[in-house]
């Protein structure tokens, strides 16, 4: 298959087969793979707040609640793994993404229209997961099926490089890598896709809650195995 | 000066110039040309009266006292302090160099609850004294009794001013029939118009008044901690005197109020934890605008209350840059 033919293969679908049939090397510990693509993550609800004051009698009241959400966002994300078992692979991720912090007024006592107020971030992960490959008799010989799991560092950071926030991110999915190229001899020993559906969770970051919560988040890339 | 629940007062401090300022207001005065921010620049020494009223002994209002002054001097991002020098038989408006603290029986002020004033030195702006009084025409508690006001709380409002502290405008009030406000709810101890009698919510210091505070007499290390929100209001494109500005922290919940203060419509709100905030502005109507400004400001109260469409994030050590919001009238 071309280079052409690879990346032609990554934009439209994953589920489609190289035309080559050859069997499904065995992958030795040590191999390395780089893999880049875009990924989506979908929107977080952050938590709300109601802007209170303080009856004589002790009692809240409110004087507007407001709710916070990170919205859904695309971005990048990069992954270089190496093969440590047969069916494991230990690999560092990192993801950049420009989501809105969107914080939407309610409720206010004095009338005021409600606004969703929104200012863009910058969201940096950089984590460790692990890739366990899944033994799947239907599966191509080109075709490997995973589930996989890490967890790692947020960093969220407003336009004008102010850090905002640190947190935790914890991802946990499954997906399916698609070899598209295998070449034993060569240095280059294959180019392939990769797609995976994942849940993550952000604990802290901008969250005025302070609390964990979790989106979907859906990555396509393209990786080369040496 | 607080005043009592169900009247409107004057504020003898409200004729003094507004300083262009952080959060609140804090007092500014005239001196030697220039306007200097009223702040002790040594810890004041006070001294409290061994008069007593129905319920209240000479130990009660001592301890009242320095319950309220040890209110203040807990904000851990401010310096401030005060020192008690002990009783005295000296009125509390004395000017005689001596910061007095008592009650005073003054039926003709029928709607001040307690008043608080200041002796300094014109020409350098310093702060030499001043005294609290607690009129004793109305009914005190030192315990929360019904029907008497909180001196522990009273106090911790004049002590406030005493500091250097305007007025606040983070509270909600109605008019009551035959005049004056009832408070609905606060979110200051600086609001100029206190809670029924019996409460004791006033008791506790509010973000607003810890970032007043913190603002006159910061800890050292506030500039690089904290942040701020600057900005400008408008109308038709002129600029608007005595905007309501308040800050609101979604991490905490907590409102910060500021004031555009001069003819260009600047507000500056400083002392903010950093991060994520949502900005409110609206008119000066839940108190007469002379609790917090002259007689004669033009404060415009023509506009309907808005939020800025946008989240404005405050820096660590730095400030928002300029925001600007223009309001529309009514
Ligand atoms: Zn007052």
């Amino acid at each position: 298959m071309t280079r052409r033919r690879a990346v032609a293969a990554l934009a439209v679908a994953l589920a489609v087969r190289a035309s080559a049939v050859r069997a499904q090397p065995v992958i030795v510990p040590g191999r390395l793979e780089i893999g880049i693509g875009p990924q989506w993550t979908g929107h977080a609800a952050l938590g709300s707040r109601n802007a209170n004051e303080t009856t004589g009698a002790g009692s809240p009241f409110t004087l507007f609640s407001s709710s916070t959400d990170l919205a859904s966002a695309t971005g990048l994300e990069a992954r270089i793994g190496v093969r440590v078992l047969r069916r494991l692979e230990a690999e560092v991720v990192g993801s950049y993404a420009t989501p809105s912090l969107v914080i939407q007024t309610s409720a206010d006592s004095e009338s005021a229209p409600g606004v969703a107020a929104k200012e863009r971030l910058r969201q940096f992960t950089i984590h460790g997961a692990a890739v366990w490959y899944v033994p799947a008799r239907r599966a191509g010989a080109r075709t490997a099926p995973f589930v996989t799991a890490g967890v790692g560092y947020l960093r969220h950071v407003h336009e004008k490089d102010v850090l905002l926030a640190g947190g935790t991110v914890y991802e946990a999915g499954a997906g399916i890598k698609q070899l598209l190229v295998s070449r034993d001899r060569r240095r280059l020993k294959g180019v392939g896709v990769r797609a995976d559906v994942r849940a993550v969770a952000r604990a802290k970051g901008v969250a005025p809650d302070g609390g964990t919560h979790v989106s979907p988040a859906v990555t396509a890339s393209l990786f080369v195995r040496f | 000066m607080i005043r009592s629940t169900s009247i409107a007062l004057v504020c003898a401090l409200s004729a003094w110039q507004a300083q262009p300022a952080f959060a609140y207001i804090k007092f500014g005065v005239p001196a030697g040309g220039r306007t200097v921010t009223l702040k002790w620049s040594q810890t004041p020494r006070y001294f409290v009266t061994t008069d007593t009223v129905p319920g209240v002994s000479a130990a009660d209002f001592q301890g009242a006292v320095a319950r309220a002054f040890a209110t203040w001097e807990a904000v851990p991002t401010s310096t401030i302090a005060y020192q008690l020098a002990g009783t005295t038989s000296a009125r509390p408006t004395e000017d005689d160099g001596s910061s007095v603290l008592g009650f005073l029986d003054r039926p003709d002020l029928d709607r001040v609850l307690a008043a608080t004033d200041f002796v300094i030195d014109v020409t350098t702006g310093a702060l030499i004294e001043s005294d609290i009084f607690f009129n004793s025409a109305f009914q005190w508690s030192t315990a929360g009794e019904a029907s008497r006001f909180d001196l522990q709380s009273i106090a911790l409002h004049e002590i406030g001013h005493f500091s250097g502290l305007g007025h606040s405008a983070l509270g909600e009030t109605e008019l009551r029939e035959g005049g004056g406000r009832r408070v609905i709810a606060a979110q200051a101890v600086m609001f100029p118009i206190a809670y029924a009698a019996g409460s004791t919510e006033g008791r506790t210091l509010k973000a607003d008044d810890i970032a007043g505070i913190t603002d006159i007499y910061p800890t050292s290390d506030v500039n690089a901690t904290l942040g701020s929100i600057s900005g400008r209001v408008t109308k038709d494109g002129q600029p608007v005197l005595g905007a309501h500005v308040v800050a609101f922290d979604p991490s905490d919940g907590s409102m910060v109020g500021g004031f555009t203060l001069n003819n260009q419509g600047s507000f500056s709100i400083g002392s903010l934890s950093p991060g994520p905030h949502i900005v409110r502005v609206e008119p000066l109507d839940d108190a007469d605008t002379d609790s917090f400004f002259s007689a004669t400001a033009r404060v415009e109260l023509n506009f309907r209350v808005m939020f800025v469409d946008r989240v404005i994030v405050v820096p660590r050590g730095g400030d928002s840059g300029s925001v600007a919001i223009a309001v529309i009238g009514k």
